[in-house]
């Protein structure tokens, strides 16, 4: 057997040549990481423990409250957002859905058209628990919380127009994602804006026109939000007005406001507390009034929990209520 | 005898001296032409010859200072021998071929791309200058409903630098430029 002893220079050429192989290697694999791109996945998982006491009575309950996926897209002009998630709180239906599902095409930098099925523009608090500074939600009556898309999604299609401080948008859609089939009458239609043109101020807005065939009661809604941000303080406040009309088949005419005011203020980076008072006409002689105060701790930058107690008049009937909630956002 | 054979022969040298001197001229003079001329193409050749030399001389001195500038580029890709010296020389091939890739990435690893971005900006408006994000996350933090998140090692250092644009309503409510 031939024995080759291999000079410094031939070892140098070896050493220089494993140098680009592992070069060429690195590179290959890099680029091989880079083929989802434009395909992100996030959610979260929320749970909660909580109890209400109305003096009578006590109830709890332990559960996660809702996990959600969401697939987001950015491909050029067009971006899209697929979120699937399971209510869990739902016993009678703990499959998983999809709670949205739309494609937005930027036609050019301020005008946009989006098409799928996507929750309302309107209301302070908006939709997943890590859009509220709170556990619970404001209102009792869904109908008020406008940015619930766990209680409201409808399949449509908007067009927006982005001005530098503002934004206007209308929405075309059907009564209701659960109800597929177009009225015979015209379609339900959502006016919004918003403006950020002061520093630190956020106005939000907007109403919705409830269009039934004759006969048919109808409702409409109008919402407005300021919030203002005050170095370590921020500070909110809404105002919802609905407005259902008489059908002349049982339906009486209702018109009943909602408002909310909201103190968050951040004790240090990863503790703060939230004070809400709400109130809302259940009919024209009940309210619905909640004063809660809900601390929250960030436990890491994806992790948070929100102890809450809330001090409820329900109709002139007393509760307490507390609960323990963590998310984590992925 | 002796000096008659003497002038003969004297006689007969400068009679033929002076024969062949006659037609050396003429043929010296041809000769001379001739020569000249050969000088002429020979000065010629030279000329050409010492030209194409200058040619080939830049040639090689180009060539020579390519050779000395690869020599010292390839110096750095000279391989350490020792363990420790061979991972560190790996390692830092490694992250500038990392870094290189994220400053291919987009226009968000140019400095002069975060300059333009703004509170009030949409999320289209960002992408058209800053790029597609590479992870697009949810923040727990309420007046944030979308985090643009932005990475790579843009300084060859092994770290990963990072662009956040936080957007509520789809407009951006705060940023962090990689170029702190």
């Amino acid at each position: 057997m031939r024995v080759f002893k291999q000079t410094n220079k031939q070892i140098d050429m070896k050493n220089k040549l494993l140098a680009v192989l592992a070069t060429l290697s690195m590179v290959a694999s890099a680029s091989a990481v880079k083929v989802n791109d434009n395909l992100s996945i996030n959610g979260f998982i929320d749970g909660s423990y909580a109890l209400t006491d109305t003096g009578a009575a006590k109830t709890q309950s332990l559960e996660v409250d809702e996990v959600e996926l969401n697939f987001v897209t950015n491909v050029g002009n067009v971006s899209s957002l697929i979120a699937v998630d399971s209510d869990l709180n739902d016993a009678a239906n703990t499959d998983l859905g999809i709670e949205q599902a739309h494609f937005t095409y930027n036609v050019n930098d301020a005008i946009s058209l989006t098409f799928g099925r996507y929750g309302s523009a309107l209301g302070f608090e908006r939709e997943d628990p890590s859009g509220l500074y709170t556990y619970s939600r404001a209102y009792t009556n869904n109908g008020f919380n406008f940015g619930d898309v766990d209680s409201s999604t409808f399949d449509g299609f908007s067009v927006a127009y982005s001005g530098d401080a503002y934004s206007v948008a209308v929405s075309l859609h059907n009564a209701s994602a659960d109800a597929h089939s177009l009225e015979t009458n015209d379609l339900d239609f959502e006016v919004s804006f918003t403006y950020a043109g002061i520093a630190g101020v956020n106005i939000g807005g907007g109403f919705t026109v409830d269009n039934e065939p004759t006969g048919t009661s109808e409702t409409d809604a109008a919402n407005l939000s300021v919030s203002r941000q005050f170095g370590k303080l921020f500070v909110a406040g809404e105002y919802s007005t609905r407005d259902t009309q008489a059908n002349g088949s049982g339906t009486a005419a209702s018109d009943l406001d909602a408002y909310m005011i909201l103190a968050d203020y951040d004790l240090n980076n990863k503790l703060g507390v939230a004070l809400r008072i709400s109130s809302e006409e259940l009919s024209a002689t009940t309210d619905y009034d909640k004063v809660t105060i809900a601390p929250n701790y960030a436990i890491t930058e994806s992790l948070g929990a929100i102890l809450e107690y809330s001090d409820v008049d329900n109709a002139g009937v007393d509760s307490e209520e507390y609960a323990v909630e963590l998310t984590y956002t992925f | 005898m002796i000096n008659r054979l003497l002038i003969f022969s004297v006689y007969l040298s400068t009679t033929l001296l002076h024969a062949e001197s006659s037609v050396s001229n003429a043929e010296l003079s041809k000769k001379l032409d001739l020569i000249l001329g050969k000088v002429g193409g020979l000065e010629e050749r030279i000329g050409k010859l010492e030209s194409d030399s200058k040619e080939v001389r830049k040639d090689v001195k180009a060539a020579a200072k390519t050779a000395n500038e690869a020599k010292v580029a390839s110096k750095s890709w000279n391989v350490p021998t020792e363990e420790k010296e061979k991972q560190s020389f790996f390692n830092k091939l490694k992250n500038e071929i990392y870094s290189q890739e994220a400053k291919d990435s987009g226009p968000w690893a140019k400095k002069e791309s975060w300059s333009d971005v703004r509170n009030n900006l949409t999320r289209f408006q960002i992408r058209k200058k800053l790029g597609d994000p590479h992870e697009v996350n949810q923040s727990l933090q309420p007046r944030i409903d979308q985090v643009y998140l932005y990475s790579g090692d843009l300084n060859s250092d092994g770290k990963k630098e990072h662009g956040i644009v936080n957007f509520f309503r789809d407009r951006v409510v705060s940023y962090e430029s990689p170029f702190k």
